[in-house]
């Protein structure tokens, strides 16, 4: 808890001094330089022919001067290649393609016909899933530099720059990666691809998720990432060295959590081969994306990453309080052991204790209240300060009706959402143990399908986890894409 | 309802110390709590009149400076005008922040609307005093204020700061020197770039793309500083003189890119290929097989074969053919099949032996080949 | 039916937007504004322009996506692209597509008004 404190007051001031630096920075020269680094944006997809022409359009239209968008379709079922290949006149060409990574096989490379699209490069191949897509895109990847993206995101039009920015700025050591951030796009207003109105989630679940991913990134992330002790390259956003990402022996096809995973094993690689290396962190908001607004689908997100956690600290377990690992041997990998994967567990078996023994007597019962008072009024006091910090910095959230609605989800947050977290995490562990749900499971032959409810806001109803896109159901015909306002 | 109050009282009083603590802890959490609430929205209503009047001030002002910069104004109307504005921003509370305003908005046009809209807008800037609190700033704030203050007395051309802020350029806060290197470019000149001859602190990337993008007025002059700057100790430094060779058609100092192509440094060897391709330097060929067989980094190699595709001539076609048919590494094949090309020796690139090619070779050939790639 | 001519200006930035329709409407011109791409496709389509003067980075429907659009359809009004983007690639790349003239951000009002002088006589032609 005390650690909470420390790690807010540094995001306070790392997040002032990036903001300052920022104010007058002008992209201009970059954007136009011969010399900006080339980049690769990296888009792997499955069954997601609803979505991937705008998807891929906004990708298009990101400002930067140097990139290649590689879309991946990873052996989808639908009409997802069809219409890609419709909307951008595309044919296949004979590309040779360099398997420094094993993939499955690439069936064919397209190019457009059109010279407006000539950085556009989708890959056809056989399905195998998304750390598999990742790597046949590396593979096809000519820029020095990935960006990896997944396709429900909404970029920031600058995003690739803000991400470049902390690369070239570096001049000591070695920057193997910068992440970015992501925030919560459920009921902004999206127009034409672009977020044009921020606003807090109208639902309560996405509301609580809210204020949990304020805390961890403002109280957490800020503040790792500029002690340079990052674990974890949030997975919908970060650029990582092309070169090193292939020693490293791309993405592994294994694990669930291949982005955190990538992250870990980059720094690893570097550390033993003696590399002076630093991630960078880029604290602004650089893409949208929507959370699980239904209780089954954020129980099955939050099983799949804990599943994934765990088993990316298991493989890794060489680095606990390992000094040749530095500061990410002995300070973050024992904090994210301690703080995201045993500490729902110790919770959980602490309240069952406490109930326990006050049923037996052991412990006063009016003591027992008393003390989940305590807890209460200590999350609560910490959900405002972090809304504070929030006002302080980046100052996302203008209205002020808004921010109440903030104030009173983190008054519910403890006794509804929390609880449901610890319990996900405590049944994610069961299964990765005991069932040896290790793997995707069921969900690895349908591909990287995200828990989201991206089929539901697609077609206006039904579930989203296997994404069957409803042939019948209209697609929205305008841009604008409001939230339901349910 | 008061003895309500005063049996709870007691109550607590009587209870054991750890309830006591516990009790206490909770009530100064929740206040705690609603003190950082009641702070976060009056900040919020501060944040929205402060949002307000900036509105309000743009909204008066903006008229006003479009007149001054899309009209023929006698001095006059021009001190009108001032005045006029002076008035908007005038205020006990908030001039401050109301020149800041005022700065964006003028700092906002300029950047967007040249020719005589500059000289006046400039005009304007120093009538109205922002030239002054921008160089009060530079003396006496803070990094990121200094940093700004550069940044916008090199937007708005005021020449004559220059030689202030020529003080800052190996200043110790990496911002503050990377903007006074940049103001030192755009106001100064070539003279003023001497400040690279010593320079012992790194330039990142970004900034030497800035000063690239400066630099650019310099096209096809005389840089004869490229010299000892190709020699420098600093890396960056090196780097930055290559790039400029480069973009800017730097013909001299042919002999130096010469020995840098040896250099220690394989990211200073890599720039000095691509320079010499760019500046179409084929007497270096011969070194380049050297450099190519010294060297173990594969971006250099590659490198290398680039410029004998560009630059060579039969014997170079040759070795490029060697090593399309070794089959060694895919950016090698790659590079050398693109090389060929480039050349135009499509007799080489289809004419093999059966079998003389591995399979990825005739795939890189295909690719190659293939226009629409 | 006023015989002035018709301007539109598309440019995502307001200052900008009202910074030209100041100076256009002094010069004599009847002037309109869009913000966007799609609005300005739109204008476009129910009304009818003279010439038409767009930015180039704007969100999604970018000036050369406009362009390339406009010269599609048919629409004989000339485009002339005004950006702060000035490399080569940019300037090929918008008369490859079908621009009538490009100018480089910071511009010089005086000579906006030539050039848009300029075309509006070729076009009239």
């Amino acid at each position: 808890m005390i650690s909470y404190l420390i790690l807010g007051v540094i995001s306070v001031v790392q997040a002032r001094k990036y903001l300052r630096r920022n104010t007058y920075t002008d992209y201009l020269n970059i954007l136009q330089s011969p010399e900006a680094p080339s980049v690769s944006i990296l888009a792997p997809a499955y069954n997601e022919e609803a979505t991937i022409i705008e998807n891929i359009r906004s990708l298009l239209s990101v400002r930067y001067p140097n990139y290649e968008v590689i879309v991946v379709n990873d052996g989808s079922r639908d009409r997802s290649l069809t219409k890609l290949i419709e909307e951008y006149q595309l044919e296949p060409v004979n590309f040779a393609v360099n398997y420094k990574i094993e993939t499955k096989k690439v069936k064919n490379v397209y190019k457009s016909k059109d010279p407006a699209y000539n950085n556009l490069v989708v890959v056809d191949k056989e399905n195998g899933g998304k750390s598999d897509a990742l790597n046949a895109a590396l593979n096809v990847s000519t820029g020095d530099y990935t960006l990896n993206i997944d396709v429900d995101c909404i970029l920031e039009e600058d995003c690739l720059l803000k991400l470049m920015k902390p690369f070239l700025e570096e001049t000591d050591k070695n920057m193997i990666a910068t992440g970015g951030v992501v925030r919560i796009a459920n009921n902004c207003r999206i127009e034409k691809g672009r977020i044009v109105e921020v606003n807090v989630p109208n639902k309560l679940l996405a509301q609580f998720q809210t204020l949990e991913y304020l805390r961890s990134f403002l109280l957490g992330r800020v503040a790792w990432g500029s002690l340079d002790g990052l674990l974890l390259i949030s997975g919908a956003l970060g650029v990582f060295q092309k070169q090193l990402v292939i020693q490293c022996g791309g993405y592994d096809n294994e694990t669930i959590g291949e982005d955190m995973e990538l992250t870990v094993r980059m720094r690893r690689y570097a550390r033993e081969k003696g590399i002076d290396y630093v991630v960078g962190f880029v604290p602004d908001p650089l893409c949208w994306t929507e959370v699980p607004e239904s209780w089954s689908v954020l129980r099955r997100q939050r099983n799949r990453w804990t599943r994934g956690a765990v088993e990316t600290l298991l493989s890794h377990k060489r680095l606990f309080l390992n000094p040749f690992y530095g500061k990410i041997g002995m300070v973050s990998y024992p904090y994210w052991l301690l703080f995201e994967w045993l500490a729902p567990l110790i919770e959980a078996f602490g309240i069952v204790l406490l109930v326990l023994f006050s049923l037996l007597g052991v412990i006063n019962i009016s003591f027992l209240y008393l003390f989940i008072a305590l807890i209460y009024g200590y999350t609560v006091a910490f959900t405002i300060a972090t809304l504070y910090i929030e006002e302080i910095t980046f100052f996302q959230y203008k209205k002020r009706r808004q921010l109440l609605r903030l104030v009173i989800a983190g008054l519910i947050e403890p006794l509804m959402f929390h609880p449901f977290v610890v319990y996900c995490a405590v049944t994610g562990n069961w299964d990765y143990f005991f069932e040896g749900k290790k793997a995707w499971g069921s969900m690895k032959r349908v591909g990287f399908s995200r828990p989201t409810d991206r089929g539901k806001r697609i077609t206006g109803g039904g579930k989203g986890k296997k994404n069957k896109p409803n042939p019948a159901a209209p697609l929205p015909s305008n841009n604008v894409r409001t939230r339901p306002a349910t | 309802m008061r003895e309500f109050l005063i049996d709870i009282y007691y109550f607590l009083l009587a209870l054991e110390p750890r309830y006591k603590i516990v009790i206490f802890l909770v009530i100064a959490l929740l206040i705690s709590a609603a003190i950082m609430i009641s702070i976060v929205l009056r900040e919020r209503s501060r944040k929205n009149s402060i949002e307000a009047r900036e509105r309000r001030i743009k909204r008066q002002v903006e008229p006003i400076i479009q007149e001054i910069v899309f009209t023929e104004q006698d001095a006059s109307q021009f001190k009108d005008a001032i005045k006029k504005i002076n008035r908007i921003v005038d205020s006990t509370l908030y001039r401050r922040s109301n020149m800041n305003i005022l700065n964006e908005l003028i700092l906002y046009y300029h950047r967007n609307l040249g020719g005589e809209a500059f000289t006046r807008l400039e005009n304007l800037y120093r009538e109205i005093g922002l030239k002054q609190i921008a160089l009060e700033n530079l003396r006496n704030g803070e990094w990121h204020v200094r940093a700004k203050a550069i940044n916008d007395l090199s937007t708005m051309r005021m020449g004559e700061t220059l030689f202030e802020i020529l003080q800052y350029t190996d200043a110790e806060n990496m911002h503050v020197r990377n903007e006074a290197q940049y103001a030192a470019v755009k106001l100064g000149g070539k003279k003023a770039m001497s400040f690279l001859n010593d320079l012992e602190s790194p330039m990142s990337e970004w900034q030497q793309i800035r000063l690239l993008d400066q630099s650019r007025k310099f096209e096809y002059e005389l840089i004869d500083h490229i010299g000892p700057w190709l020699r420098s100790k600093n890396d960056t430094v090196v780097i930055f003189a290559l790039i400029l060779m480069r973009h800017l058609n730097q013909y001299h100092e042919r002999e130096q890119l010469r020995k840098l192509l040896y250099h220690r440094n394989e990211k200073v060897q890599e720039k000095a290929i691509e320079t010499a391709i760019e500046l179409a330097y084929s007497e270096c060929i011969e070194n380049l097989y050297e450099v190519y067989e010294l060297t173990k980094n594969l971006r250099v190699k590659t490198a290398v074969l680039k410029a004998m595709g560009e630059l060579g001539g039969s014997k170079e076609a040759g070795h490029l053919r060697e090593v399309l048919v070794s089959g060694k590494e895919y950016e090698l094949v790659m590079a050398a099949a693109k090389g060929l090309k480039r050349m135009g020796r499509h007799d080489v690139l289809t004419g093999y032996r059966e079998n003389e090619l591995s399979e990825k070779g005739e795939n890189i050939v295909k690719h190659v080949l293939d226009d629409r790639i | 039916m006023s015989d002035k001519a018709k301007i539109l200006i598309v440019d995502d930035e307001p200052l900008i937007r009202d910074a030209l329709a100041f100076k256009l409407t002094k010069d004599g011109y009847d002037v309109d504004t869009a913000e966007d791409g799609e609005k300005a496709i739109q204008k476009i389509e129910s009304e009818e322009y003279h010439i038409i003067i767009s930015d180039i980075m704007m969100p999604f429907i970018s000036g050369f996506e406009l362009v390339k659009i406009l010269k599609e359809r048919g629409t004989d009004a000339p485009v002339l692209m005004l950006t702060s983007l000035n490399s080569e690639t940019a300037v090929l790349k918008a008369f490859d597509l079908g621009a009538d003239d490009f100018m480089t951000k910071p511009f010089s009002p005086n000579e906006l008004s030539v050039r848009i002088k300029k075309l509006l006589k070729n076009s009239k032609k």
